[in-house]
């Protein structure tokens, strides 16, 4: 009787990898790291962008797409989560906030100078960011995950070739708000 | 013949040149006239240099949100779930419940007899799989209609997918879900604790589900890292 039901569970394991369809955890192992930074960056609140990704992951369950799509597919309903949200005005308050004193993110020990330029920085930036058209951000948000321009095209709703166009528009506009230092990151 | 281009690139062209998806067409005469145009080589280099100061830019952003920092999601470990301590104490409490002689309390009392004496399939035993980032998965194949899921995350954002294969009719029993959202789909359930609080789940399966796996993710999976607050029930026997 047990060497029957282990057989059979291994049957319908095999079926299920068979199917096509891409392990959750799997999928979250590869893409949430990427999602969470992107998200975080599109509206600004890393507690907002948590659950936005939790809740993309939620809805890939319950409509799972073939892995080759899979990316895309999870950044384009993250960003539509984050944009309905913020459309019906979702308060934060909803949510449950991280205690506070997260661990910094490795940076090292920097003088207390150099820390205060850098979030000035960053807050200059952030600012910058937030007034950028929604589409013109994603764009730019999109090819800094690595995106090619076909999939940004189709996340948008715009030709492949405009992207490039609306890619350098954008920078454009965003080193006319604010200084573009490459040397930024060796602060 | 080479072609080049009679006009200068538009800087949508400068920009595909950059991320290198020029389209076939564009490499000779784009290309061509990039290299032999000196204001263009000079466009060029300066969109360059706007491209990568925007991407330090955004790693600055990473480092400072709102005026706090996001937490950095730490390596775990998954514990032994089925401990046979675990195990032996359950065995007794349902043992002096089934005294009683309550049908389902006997059946799970053989159940648990039936692990304890190594006489249950060793396809029962729940496999964990421990990955490096802030997810992990316990997996054990199903055989029998009920199980129940429950968990203590206090101050805790995360999610739990439950995920049962092909299943299309679940139901599921909160026990005490207060200050959880529930949400069940044909082929899973995704459970968020948006309170401090304690959850239980009794949650029914077709008879067809074979699988099922729990798939602890986000600041949940680190808190119970933490915490070890989750106990994933034997599959009770119908």
């Amino acid at each position: 009787v047990f060497a029957q039901r282990s057989e059979r569970v291994s049957t319908s394991r095999d079926d299920l990898e068979s199917s096509g369809a891409p392990d959750a955890s799997v999928l979250y192992e590869r893409h949430a790291a990427g999602l969470l930074r992107y998200l975080t960056r599109m509206c600004g609140d890393p507690d907002l962008a948590a659950d936005a990704v939790q809740e993309t992951f939620a809805r890939m369950l319950a409509r799972p797409v073939p892995d080759e799509r899979s990316h895309a597919w999870l950044f384009r309903v993250g960003t539509n989560v984050v944009r309905e949200w913020a459309r019906t005005g979702r308060r934060r308050s909803e949510l449950l906030r991280a205690a506070p004193g997260g661990v910094a993110t490795g940076d090292t020990a920097q003088a207390p100078d150099a820390e205060l330029e850098r979030r000035q920085l960053a807050q200059r930036v952030r600012a910058a960011l937030d007034r950028l058209p929604e589409r013109d951000r994603t764009i730019l948000l999109m090819r800094e995950e690595g995106f090619t321009h076909q999939q940004i095209a189709s996340a948008v709703g715009t030709t492949t070739k405009s992207v490039g166009t609306l890619v350098a528009r954008a920078l454009r506009r965003m080193s006319a708000e604010i200084p573009l230092r490459s040397e930024w990151t060796q602060q | 013949m080479n072609q080049t281009l009679e006009r200068h690139p538009d800087e949508g062209a400068m920009i595909r040149v950059i991320d290198g998806v020029l389209e076939p067409d564009e490499v000779e005469t784009v290309g061509r006239h990039v290299q032999s145009c000196a204001s263009c080589t000079s466009r060029l280099e300066q969109l360059r240099l706007v491209s990568r100061s925007w991407t330090s830019a955004l790693n600055l952003t990473d480092g400072v949100v709102d005026g706090r920092y996001p937490s950095v999601p730490e390596p775990m470990r998954v514990r032994a779930w089925a401990s046979r301590a675990w195990l032996m104490r359950a065995a007794v409490l349902i043992l002096a419940v089934g005294m009683f002689g309550i049908p389902s309390v006997r059946a799970a009392v053989s159940n648990v007899w039936q692990r304890l004496l190594g006489e249950s399939t060793p396809a029962a035993e729940i496999e964990s799989t421990a990955i490096t980032a802030d997810v992990m998965t316990l997996a054990f194949p199903f055989d029998g209609a009920t199980f129940e899921l429950s968990f203590d995350s206090p101050q805790a954002m995360g999610a739990v997918f439950v995920t049962f294969g092909k299943a299309e009719r679940v139901r599921v029993r909160v026990e005490n879900g207060r200050g959880t959202e529930l949400l069940v789909q044909p082929a899973g359930m995704h459970v968020r604790n948006t309170a401090r609080s304690t959850a239980s789940y009794r949650i029914d399966l077709p008879m067809d589900v074979r699988e099922v796996r729990v798939i602890v993710a986000g600041r949940l999976a680190r808190r119970l890292e933490a915490e070890s607050g989750v106990t994933i029930e034997l599959p009770i026997q119908p």
